[in-house]
């Protein structure tokens, strides 16, 4: 074997071992260590609000248990290849000469490929490129982790993901008072995709207006949508669309300045019912009957 | 567990529908390379991985073309297309198999053990990728703007109406982002609902890591052919570890169309760039195979997202200037023929490459368009429409924001996307002379015309400029990454200097 070749297998023999040896102490500090008191220091970590404590206390559980396993998978799976040393090496010596063989542009040669030079530039690139992906593997772990207490594996409609609150609140309320099918007239000052997404097979059909057609919302209402209100559309624009209900609904303060933001009874009482019953209402909700004639 | 099952059969069934039409295009060309000891994912990577692709978009396009027609789409639609595509599969592969044994292949150079253990070792790990993506995409349901708004609400309409004819797709009233967005997706994610009988929107995601390996295996099976048999995996395991593609959120985890337009687009530029690889030599007459398969994902490229309209026009442009700058330089170096068993470019060959990329698509995709007038226009940016030279005179100022914004984004935030861009750029200081050869020139010119593209859309779009190009550039970009691999890879290697493993007679 030459010398390279030689030096190259014992660092791989010996990082196997190391790998192996890391991997046991790893699993064993994290199975013999009580998972409580890893759920109570990331709990100690977390803000105070509800949300963020349970988040805290299940990704902390899950990745506890990831680590468990994982740990004492790989620990096995080094020791094997440690042992096995003789195949193993070989073979892995064989790989990281290939890829540093690949990676040499040509027609540069191996003993031109200098630090500086063209090729040994573009080796550096590469390995930096591993060591990148290697990182942004490890951060996607750990963002699924921390996704895990909410996302679990529900569908999104039961969960509702990456959405605001009150289009959470106001999906819910036509999910329980109207009929899977229905048709719903809506006008808004909210882009309105999710809610269409996530109460098919109701159907929403929404007026946009001219203004707001190509304007990015913002979150929070920071960004005030323009929006038809009912009086501005005719009975004619309504009906053609076949609506068995009319929603209002409307969270920027402008739009609903002259409404009683209490005015849809079976709004606060499903608000009320899930919130507590001192839940006031902080934008506009009005859901009627659709009758061809009006819309009261 | 039935349904489960039945999304099982489904996607073997797009897969094999995928291998059935390459193998029927392509013949044994791909079928296997005949590297002894690689495995089979290695001899057959390019099969595998194409079928993967074209079996997703096949699908849906024959399902759309099916509906339009006035056919059903739902549970038997879908379950005839699975076993359909297994039984094509099955025929297309034993009928080659028997073509095989009939004329067999000339031998091919063996590969060295290191290379071979190389190979092996790069297709585990994109095995592992892909297994990696799968299960954290599994592991979020739809949750992105694009993938609910603009595709993934299409598909649960799809799935309730059974066409996609649906009146409500066809009102202006109707809430949907971008109504007259192809329908590729949603076709493909309306027919795993069909087969699952349910909506739910974390299975439905399962094609996007499918279309992520097959991208990977695709563009190793072309390398094979120009480069060594290692070159060509790691350009393959380079590909699979850009970060931007996986596992960023809006890469191939998620449900939105840019990874799949980066798929399809890379696979367009990856056969067209094998093809002006292949062009006029006289060892390999597989240029028209790939002009072929180039010209139909050109297609399916447009038929994912709009953008793919620009990205059609643009490469279908370079690839016929690289084209007759190939006939050309031929011309001039030699007579009829050279010495390296070179064969000139004929006039006939141009006409024949511009047919072909421009008749095969318009075919496809006629009756996409055709449907496509009778849908809305609400939100819908309509960037022909926009386009006179006072719009483009009025969005002039605009460059001086997204040009360096564009330039930060390629190379100023490389640690979140990746260093390809860093690559591409290294690479052409590095080796520029190559980077005059006209397949890699039609690369070349394809990358910038896109982004010039992206510029212009930037200047006309009835949107502020900043949150528009600021907003979507990653996810643009996203979608020339793998062109850029595959440029900055091709020109580290002089293709004279490396041995194709896989050259073979046809």
């Amino acid at each position: 074997m030459p010398k390279p070749t030689a030096t190259l297998a014992a660092i791989l023999r010996m990082m196997l071992a190391a790998l192996a040896v890391g991997s046991f102490l790893l699993a064993a500090a994290v199975w013999l260590v009580p998972i409580e008191v890893m759920q109570s220091w990331a709990i100690d970590r977390a803000p105070q609000d509800e949300f963020s404590q349970q988040e805290a206390y299940h990704a902390t559980t899950a990745t506890v248990w990831c680590v468990r396993w994982g740990a004492t998978a790989a620990g096995l799976a080094f020791a094997v290849a440690s042992f096995r040393s003789r195949t193993t090496v070989p073979h892995l010596v064989q790989f990281v000469m290939e890829f540093w063989r690949a990676a040499t542009a040509s027609p540069c040669s191996q003993a031109s490929a200098t630090f500086l030079s063209r090729a040994g530039v573009i080796r550096l690139l590469l390995v930096a490129w591993m060591g990148l992906a290697v990182y942004h593997a490890g951060v996607s772990i750990q963002r699924r982790l921390w996704d895990w207490p909410v996302y679990r594996l529900h569908a999104g409609s039961t969960i509702l993901p990456n959405i605001s609150d009150s289009n959470r609140d106001v999906i819910r309320y036509l999910e329980a008072t109207t009929k899977p099918g229905s048709r719903i007239y809506v006008v808004s000052d909210q882009k309105l995709f999710f809610l269409s997404y996530y109460l098919l097979p109701r159907r929403l059909h929404h007026p946009t207006h001219p203004d707001s057609e190509f304007v990015i919302p913002q979150a929070h209402n920071q960004r005030q949508l323009a929006a038809y209100q009912l009086s501005d559309l005719s009975p004619e624009q309504i009906s053609r669309v076949r609506p068995d209900y009319i929603l209002q609904y409307f969270e920027s303060a402008p739009y609903f300045a002259d409404q009683n933001l209490e005015q849809d009874s079976n709004w606060m009482r499903f608000q009320r019912s899930r919130r507590g019953p001192d839940w006031q209402p902080q934008y506009f909700v009005d859901l009627r009957r659709y009758q061809a004639r009006g819309t009261q | 567990m039935i349904d489960l099952c039945l999304l099982g059969l489904g996607l073997i069934g797009q897969w094999s529908l995928g291998v059935a039409i390459v193998l029927m295009v392509a013949g044994p060309r791909v079928l296997a390379i005949p590297i002894r000891g690689s495995g089979f994912l290695v001899a057959r990577a390019e099969l595998l991985g194409l079928g993967c692709v074209l079996g997703i978009a096949a699908n849906s396009y024959l399902q759309f073309v099916w509906s339009l027609l006035g056919g059903r789409l739902g549970f038997g639609c879908s379950l005839t297309c699975a076993v359909g595509g297994i039984v094509l599969g099955v025929i297309a592969w034993s009928a080659n198999r028997r073509r095989i044994a009939r004329s067999p292949l000339a031998p091919v150079p063996p590969a060295s053990v290191e290379s071979q253990t190389f190979a092996r070792g790069c297709a585990m790990i994109v095995t592992l990728l892909f297994l990696f993506a799968a299960v954290q995409t599994l592991l979020t349901p739809q949750k992105l703007w694009d993938e609910r708004a603009y595709y993934g609400l299409k598909a649960i309409v799809l799935f309730q109406d059974h066409s996609v004819l649906s009146p409500d797709l066809a009102d202006a009233d109707f809430v949907q982002g971008h109504p007259r967005y192809p329908l590729l997706i949603s076709l493909a994610e309306q027919h795993l609902y069909a087969l699952l009988g349910r909506v739910d929107d974390r299975w439905s995601k399962i094609i996007f890591p499918i279309l992520y390996f097959g991208m990977v295996l695709t563009l190793a099976g072309v390398l094979m052919r120009h480069r060594t048999l290692s070159q060509a995996w790691l350009g393959a395991v380079l590909v699979a570890t850009m970060p931007l593609l996986m596992p960023d959120d809006y890469g191939f985890i998620g449900g939105q169309a840019d990874a799949p337009v980066a798929c399809l687009e890379g696979i367009a530029l990856f056969y067209l760039w094998d093809a002006l690889t292949s062009v006029g030599h006289s060892t390999a007459t597989t240029w028209r195979t790939s002009l072929v398969f180039g010209s139909v994902m050109t297609a399916m490229v447009v038929f994912t997202k709009d953008e793919g309209i620009s990205h059609g026009l643009v490469h279908s442009i370079a690839f016929l200037m690289a084209l007759i700058l190939i006939a050309l330089g031929r011309r001039r170096s030699s007579g009829s023929t050279t010495t390296q068993g070179q064969q000139p470019v004929t006039a006939s060959g141009i006409a024949l490459a511009l047919i072909t990329l421009s008749f095969l698509p318009a075919v496809l995709l006629a009756p996409w368009f055709t449907h496509r007038r009778h849908l809305p226009m609400t939100t819908e940016m309509n960037y022909f429409g926009r386009l006179s030279p006072e719009a483009l005179w009025k969005g002039l100022p605009t460059l001086a924001w997204s040009i360096p914004h564009i330039a930060w984004r390629m190379f100023g935030e490389a640690t979140t996307w990746g260093l390809q861009w860093w690559f591409v750029a290294l690479a052409l200081v590095c080796f520029p002379r190559r980077a005059l050869r006209p397949a890699q020139l039609f690369l070349l010119l394809t990358i910038l015309g896109d982004l010039a593209a992206l510029l212009l859309a930037g200047m006309i779009a009835p949107v502020a400029f900043e949150e528009h190009i600021g907003g979507s550039s990653h996810r643009f970009l996203m979608q020339l990454a793998p062109a850029g691999l595959l440029f900055a890879f091709a020109q580290l290697h002089d293709e004279g200097a490396s041995k194709p493993t896989s050259e073979r007679a046809a």
